[in-house]
């Protein structure tokens, strides 16, 4: 249940953008770049397409049960066994991605940033900033996405139009790189990679508009998908197969070749600032959902009280995995590829049941 | 699930905060104090003595402060401080709401000595009581009632004394039956003379300058308004300075400050409501807004506010402010202040609410918003791109004044690879010297500025702030020669210090300050991750702060419409609608087409050719466009 804010169309749209899209400052384009190679950028059109019908699914599910979330309307489709179990699997999509991408963002700040700072620090310091977002609500961290928005894609833009020098687009071709089946296939099973768009249809009962959900997510799904497409193009041209797949943090490392001149140069750092302010977003906004799901299944009068425990949680798991590259493995090679079953799956399951158990009473009316 | 939910249900439920009870009591309630006791009131003069020793006894008893109640809020339009009424006046000092509630009686003796009671006469030197008789047939007893200092004693004298003692045996009609009426009608020359029937409303007016009239044999009393104390004369501002525009300022005196929001702002709708508050100070607090114009439930939240505050001493709009706004803890203000006049007025006819405060030259604007803290009355007064720019500036100047020195230590420290080469030779040479880290010599720097601003401040006379820039120079220059600060450093503080002081509202610049040396800690500890992790606490606090109910960061966050005068400054004749977030009682403040002539002008050009032929000139109602 949680705080019942009013979450504006604008704001719960550039949320999702930026929970879909915050990814690109990890190692997102380095597994595209593996399983893609020098068709990189396709995987993530193929992955977006079948999060978008994924998505569709999920609204048509909580159709069926007008003013309920999609963890309610789980619950009331699949009853108290199969909603469960539906809800638990949406909470552990989102409960890994928020510990491993805590992770993974603190193992970029301290590549980038804090060399010499113990990575517990790091990681200490950006659940904190996540905690005091997610104890202030909904309302304030799409807020602040909303207002953040334009900054962030403003800098996607000029970091972008600044990499073209770099790039050289020779490099995605064979246009289709490991051949058109392989290509769907691994779009498919990664659809995951979009998966943060069930979001909308977790708060779907604090929007003001619950009506254009819908909307909301088809629009979010476009412009994060724009970006990243775009975005894991550049990268493919600034790196080009297989040199790609050896570079962890693609996003970081391009902007550490901008050249403007003498004066204007290494200005990654100034990337790397609105980079963290990106990365506390998604964590608040996974947090957020993590925390809402738990409370929505229980029944709760508020998320609150389940924050110190999620944060100790994150903070304990997020350090499970032994180096980034287990952790970036976990994250896409199986979070990703499995979580999407649940998040995707889950809904079409239960919406099936839904739709059977309408047609049923209707019968027997 | 069902049973395990239910548990920890159950437990989670019992370890949810639960916020305390943020409701006050009804005004009833609250009025009501347990502490009060009957006062026994003296039945002859009370002498000194028996004057502190009652005085003791209440204070014992603990009710040396009544506590104001505002039964009811007035609606009062234009001659608002002079009609009052007895039921809204609030209880007095030192004495039970019950005894100043009560009525008066026909015998001028008790009506005479129960006020003096009330007013400490023999022991407040202030308290003036003149009997006297009128000279009607049979003559009358009377007195009047005053407070020095407060009272005009050549109104007293001429246009109560004369006509009641002297003027009054010119008259041929002097029957007593009807003295009242008799002096009302026909003595009084006063322009404002009110009938009062209970001690509370008369001690209130007496209190407030107003003269008290007691005639025997009647149980009403008249105050006549007698105002008149030594106050500042209107000046130019001196917080809110403007090259192009109004160079008048709000003074201490409500009535002038009242009169020059009203000069601006001729219409019957400005509404002012008058309250009361501090149980001690007792001062008169103006709330304005336009009727039929402003949010009705916005005004009833400001209202509630202000007649909710329990305090003894408000003297001033900065401390009532800090008892009606939202979140105390947070830095950022919450309201907005300003001394002129013309700014005050155009708030108010965009929907704002505006609270004045007898004694304090500052209004204050309600509710605020972190867009409408960064601007300035001057914004308006410059045409549409010199005002959008002045906006750029200043915003940049909150960046700086926020940012520059901890930007400086976190690249410094952390990141030096980002400074140009040739820059951070020049940085590292300037440094050679220096035996402090740079975070201790940065907070130096800023507790010296900080420093020699306060003392600036404090150093009486026009020395002030010369002697603030003479010593900010040679400090500098001292430290700079003492190896004791680099001198790049001294360029960063300065910008640093001219950004706080572009920022045009003081609150705001004094929270930005403050969260100067946040930022510096910030960044001394962790570098650019340590600011950028302080700038998103700072954003999510910002958005989810309100004032009065309105989001703080407003139209942007979340967004509402407006006329685009947030971040920057749109054209005027754009500028059709009122700030949707205060949800206005009317939305649109001028026609699409603001500027009629121009369509004037278009449609004539186009019939130019038809028009000469014609001879006419076809006038068109810009209104018949939209």
């Amino acid at each position: 249940m949680g705080s019942k804010g009013q979450i504006g169309t604008r704001e719960a749209i550039a949320a999702t953008v930026y929970f879909l899209s915050t990814k690109l400052l990890t190692s997102f384009p380095q597994h595209m770049a593996e399983m893609g190679q020098t068709a990189a950028w396709i995987v993530p059109i193929i992955s977006f397409a079948v999060a978008t019908l994924g998505f569709l699914i999920m609204t048509a599910l909580i159709r069926c049960y007008p003013g309920r979330s999609i963890v309610e309307a789980s619950e009331e489709a699949g009853g108290p066994v199969l909603g469960t179990i539906a809800s638990l699997g949406y909470f552990a999509f989102f409960f890994a991605t928020t510990v491993l991408l805590i992770r993974e963002f603190s193992e970029t700040v301290s590549t980038a940033l804090l060399p010499s700072t113990p990575l517990s620090v790091i990681m200490g310091v950006f659940i904190l900033a996540t905690l005091v977002a997610t104890y202030l609500g909904i309302e304030a961290i799409t807020r602040a996405a909303s207002l953040g928005m334009p900054l962030i894609i403003g800098t996607l833009i000029l970091l972008n139009l600044l990499l073209l020098p770099q790039s050289n687009f020779d490099a995605i071709f064979p246009l289709l790189g490991p051949g058109s089946g392989k290509l769907i296939y691994n779009g498919i099973i990664h659809s995951g990679i979009a998966g943060e768009v069930m979001f909308l249809s977790i708060i779907a009962k604090q929007l003001d508009e619950k009506h254009k959900v819908q909307t909301m997510g088809l629009v979010s799904l476009l412009l994060a998908g724009s970006f990243m497409i775009v975005s894991t193009l550049n990268y493919s041209a600034i790196f080009p197969y297989p040199m790609s797949v050896h570079i962890t943090y693609p996003g970081y490392e391009a902007s550490t070749l901008i050249y403007m001149g003498r004066f204007l140069q290494r200005i990654e750092v100034a990337f790397v600032f609105l980079w963290v302010i990106s990365a506390c977003v998604y964590l608040a906004l996974s947090g957020y959902t993590t925390a809402i799901i738990i409370s929505d299944m229980l029944k709760l009068p508020s998320h609150k009280p389940l924050l110190p425990a999620f944060a100790i949680l994150g903070f304990t798991f997020a350090l499970v995995p032994s180096d980034v590259p287990q952790a970036t493995y976990v994250d896409f090679m199986i979070v990703r590829t499995y979580g999407g079953l649940a998040i995707f799956v889950m809904p079409l399951l239960l919406l099936l049941i839904a739709r059977l158990r309408a047609s049923h009473d209707t019968n027997r009316r | 699930m069902g049973l395990t939910g239910g548990l920890l249900e159950r437990l989670i439920s019992l370890l949810l905060f639960q916020p305390p009870e943020s409701k006050t009591q009804p005004d009833a309630e609250a009025g009501k104090d347990p502490h009060v006791h009957e006062p026994k009131t003296s039945k002859s003069l009370p002498n000194v003595r028996q004057a502190r020793q009652r005085t003791g006894r209440k204070r014992k008893a603990g009710i040396g402060l009544g506590r104001i109640t505002p039964k009811k809020i007035r609606t009062v339009k234009p001659n608002v401080l002079t009609q009052e009424t007895s039921s809204e006046i609030t209880p007095s000092i030192g004495e039970t709401e019950s005894s100043e509630m009560k009525l008066l009686s026909k015998n001028l003796q008790d009506n005479l000595n129960a006020l003096k009671s009330i007013l400490h006469y023999g022991t407040n030197a202030d308290a003036v009581v003149r009997e006297f008789d009128i000279p009607t047939i049979p003559k009358t007893e009377a007195s009047i009632v005053f407070i020095e200092g407060l009272a005009s004693t050549n109104i007293i004298d001429f246009a109560i004394l004369q006509p009641l003692m002297l003027i009054a045996n010119l008259d041929d009609d002097r029957k007593a039956e009807n003295t009242l009426e008799l002096v009302k009608r026909r003595l009084l020359p006063g322009n404002q003379v009110t009938e009062k029937d209970n001690l509370r409303a008369i001690t209130e007016g007496v209190l407030s300058g107003a003269t008290c009239l007691l005639i025997e044999g009647s149980d009403i009393a008249l105050t006549v308004e007698t105002r008149s104390w030594e106050h500042r004369g209107i000046e130019k501002p001196s917080a809110e300075m403007v090259v192009r525009g109004p160079q008048e300022a709000f003074n201490e005196t409500l009535r002038s400050n009242l009169a020059l929001i009203r000069r601006r702002m001729r219409t019957p709708d400005l509404i002012t409501e008058m309250l009361k508050v501090g149980t001690l100070s007792r001062v008169d607090c103006a709330v304005l807004y336009i009727e039929g114009l402003t949010n009705p439930e916005l005004v009833d939240e400001v209202k509630r506010r202000i007649s909710e505050t329990k305090s003894d001493h408000i003297q001033d709009t900065g401390v009532l402010e800090q008892f009606i706004e939202e979140k105390p803890y947070v830095l950022a203000p919450q309201t907005l202040s300003t001394e002129r006049p013309d700014r005050m007025a155009s708030f108010l006819a965009e929907g704002y609410v505006g609270i004045m405060l007898d004694g304090s030259p500052f209004g204050l604007v309600l509710p605020a918003t972190f867009w409408s803290l960064l601007q300035s009355a001057e914004d308006y007064f410059l045409r549409w791109p010199f005002g959008a720019f002045l906006r750029v500036i200043r915003t940049l100047a909150l960046i700086l004044a926020i940012f520059l020195p901890a930007i400086y230590l976190a690249l410094t420290n952390f990141h030096p690879e980002m400074i140009p080469t040739d820059l951070l030779l020049a940085i590292a040479a300037s440094r050679e010297k220096v035996p402090f880290p740079t975070a201790v010599e940065v907070l130096i720097m800023e507790l010296s500025i900080e420093l020699i601003r306060e003392a600036g401040v404090r150093i009486p006379g026009i020395i002030g702030p010369t002697l603030g820039i003479v010593g900010a120079l040679i400090l500098g220059q001292a430290a700079v020669a003492a190896s004791i600060v680099s001198p790049i450093l001294v360029v960063i503080v300065a910008i640093t210090a001219l950004g706080a002081f572009a920022v045009p509202n003081f609150n705001m610049s004094f929270a930005i300050r403050l969260y100067r040396f946040l930022y510096i800690v910030l960044a001394a500890a962790l570098g650019f991750y340590g600011v950028a992790i302080g700038v998103f606490i700072q954003l999510v606090t910002y958005v989810n702060l309100k004032s009065f109910g309105v989001p703080y960061m407003s139209p942007v966050a979340p967004y509402t419409r407006s006329s685009g005068d947030a971040l920057f400054r749109y054209p005027l004749w754009k500028s059709e609608i009122r700030p949707s977030f205060l949800k206005p009682q009317q939305e649109e403040r001028q026609p699409r087409i603001s500027r009629g002539w121009v369509s004037n002008r278009t449609k004539n050009n186009k019939n130019d050719s038809s028009q000469i032929k014609s001879g006419q000139s076809k006038k068109e109602n810009p209104q018949d466009e939209r």
